[in-house]
């Protein structure tokens, strides 16, 4: 590296994965060997890492940014996205297939996002979950479809189903007794809320009811309403 | 131009795919199409004996992927329709004989000759299940209104739509009777509950029982329902706009079926 002078590249340690800075000015042959030599040194230290590249201002020449992926695959990084503001630099890095950013600090704020709670994230999804098929979720889980009997949903939190509910349900799992089932046409054979089990009634002979339900728990066992959207917890 | 590649399968067993095959290939083939029915169930041979041909078999789908024959060698001729043959299965090896790349192959290979390949699956959702769909572009999917094997040919659509796209329903052996009495499901909550196009209905018909037993498909006889049935599906298969007639009674099983857990 050249001694004293501006540092030819710095490697941060971003929460998105080393973050390489490329000095802007410096020839970019003196650059790659740096970062050869630096890799080097590193002794596959960076292998597997989610690194970012920060371009700057610099226009990147094809064989230039061959050259400098190859060193960089070569030592098992993988390449997460680059911030780039020459556009000619911007259209290149696209066009071979890495994802380009404006800058670095957005990306970081990003990063940060908004606190989250256990059990506050949800699982969107929208198809039909047929027979043998299992949806895991450690959040809440929200389906615009059907469920389909032979069908399975395994949810850390509520359970939302846009359409007709006829497979298993597995809301509040293992133990949250909070947690609801909510579906516009709820038929399932069987329904569970955490510890608990709900198992469809054989013997009597109710009409389909096509109107949105709620699941819950209320004393210790599963109950059923109708679902007016006056959804509060009990 | 490559002919088109079908694959009839239903997860269940027994709900009338090779039957269906039967009609299938027998009524593309009197609206003048080239067809080859492709017996895919291996070990459990059965499509030779409702089309009638158990005697003229020599070589069968193993002996072509091992190379034992040529491919023309193996097709047998119907007896009725000189522009439809049958690729029977061995009756002697297992699933595991060939490998779904191989019938990739062998279903290529006979697009080439023919307007239509129609490949007979067997019944689970293994190798076998897998050789069968391989090399098809297209899948019609049987059931009959009952419980279990909607469940099952819902099964089979959910892994089906992972590789060929949504496929198309034939609802085989629907008793009249059964729907009206609300004793069975009918057309539309077999519909509801497997959501995709229902390319025909088949009437229950005990003609279908004797014309598989004399080697000769129902849709052979124009006076039975069932090969009307067949024959409008048919015409549907070649891009026809044929009304489905409704089989629907009163009554809904699953409007029967009873409701769960405390409700107020």
């Amino acid at each position: 590296m050249s001694g004293g002078g501006e540092e030819l590249f710095t490697i941060k340690g971003l929460k998105g994965g080393p973050t390489f800075l490329f000095n802007d000015q410096a020839p970019f042959a003196e650059v790659i060997k740096a970062v050869e030599e630096e890799l080097a040194r590193a002794n596959g230290f960076f292998r597997d890492s989610p690194a970012i590249l920060a371009f700057g201002s610099r226009v990147l020449s094809k064989e230039e940014w061959r050259t400098l992926k190859e060193i960089l695959h070569r030592e098992g990084l993988l390449l997460r996205y680059a911030v780039a503001t020459e556009p000619a630099s911007r259209e290149l890095l696209y066009k071979e297939g890495l994802p380009v950013r404006d800058s670095l600090a957005l990306s970081q704020e990003n990063k940060k996002g908004p606190p989250t709670i256990k059990g506050s994230n949800a699982l969107y999804l929208r198809r039909n979950l047929r027979s043998g098929q299992k949806e895991v979720f450690e959040g809440n889980v929200v389906l615009v479809g059907d469920v389909n009997q032979g069908a399975e949903i395994l949810a850390g939190g509520d359970t939302i189903v846009f359409g007709t509910l006829r497979g298993v349900v597995h809301a509040g799992y293992p133990d949250n007794k909070e947690a609801v089932v909510i579906a516009l046409n709820l038929i399932p054979l069987q329904l569970r809320i955490g510890p608990f089990i709900g198992r469809a009634d054989e013997g009597q002979n109710h009409r389909r009811v096509q109107q949105p339900e709620i699941a819950r728990v209320k004393d210790e066992r599963i109950v059923i309403e109708p679902y007016h959207g006056d959804y509060r917890r009990p | 131009m490559s002919g088109r590649a079908i694959v009839i399968t239903s997860g269940k067993g027994g709900v009338g795919k090779t039957t269906a095959t039967a009609n299938l290939g027998v009524g593309l083939a009197k609206h003048g199409r080239k067809v080859v029915m492709v017996d895919g169930d291996i070990g459990l041979r059965n499509l030779d004996i409702i089309m009638g041909l158990e005697n003229r078999i020599v070589y069968h789908l193993v002996d072509v992927v091992r190379g034992r024959c040529q491919v023309r060698q193996a097709l047998v001729k119907d007896k009725r329709f000189p522009n439809l043959c049958l690729l029977p299965a061995s009756q002697v090896d297992q699933k595991e004989a060939i490998t779904p790349e191989q019938m990739r192959d062998l279903t290529a290979q006979l697009r080439e000759e023919f307007d239509f390949v129609l490949i007979d699956c067997p019944a689970g959702i293994e190798q076998g299940f897998r050789n069968a769909v391989a090399g098809a572009d297209e899948a019609i999917v049987i059931t009959t209104p009952d419980v279990s094997p909607v469940r099952d040919a819902d099964r089979v659509i959910g892994l089906l739509q992972s590789s060929l796209g949504d496929p198309q329903l034939i609802i085989n052996r629907l008793s009249t009777d059964m729907v009206r009495r609300g004793d069975m499901l009918n057309q539309q909550d077999v519909l509801d509950i497997l959501a995709v196009r229902l390319l025909g209905i088949v009437p229950e018909d005990e003609e279908v029982v004797i014309a598989g037993n004399r080697g000769s498909p129902v849709i052979l006889n124009a006076r039975s329902r069932s090969g009307q049935a067949y024959e409008r599906i048919v015409r549907r298969i070649l891009g026809e706009e044929v009304a489905i007639p409704e089989f629907n009674g009163s009554g809904s099983l699953i409007n029967r079926l009873g409701r769960l857990f405390l409700r107020r």
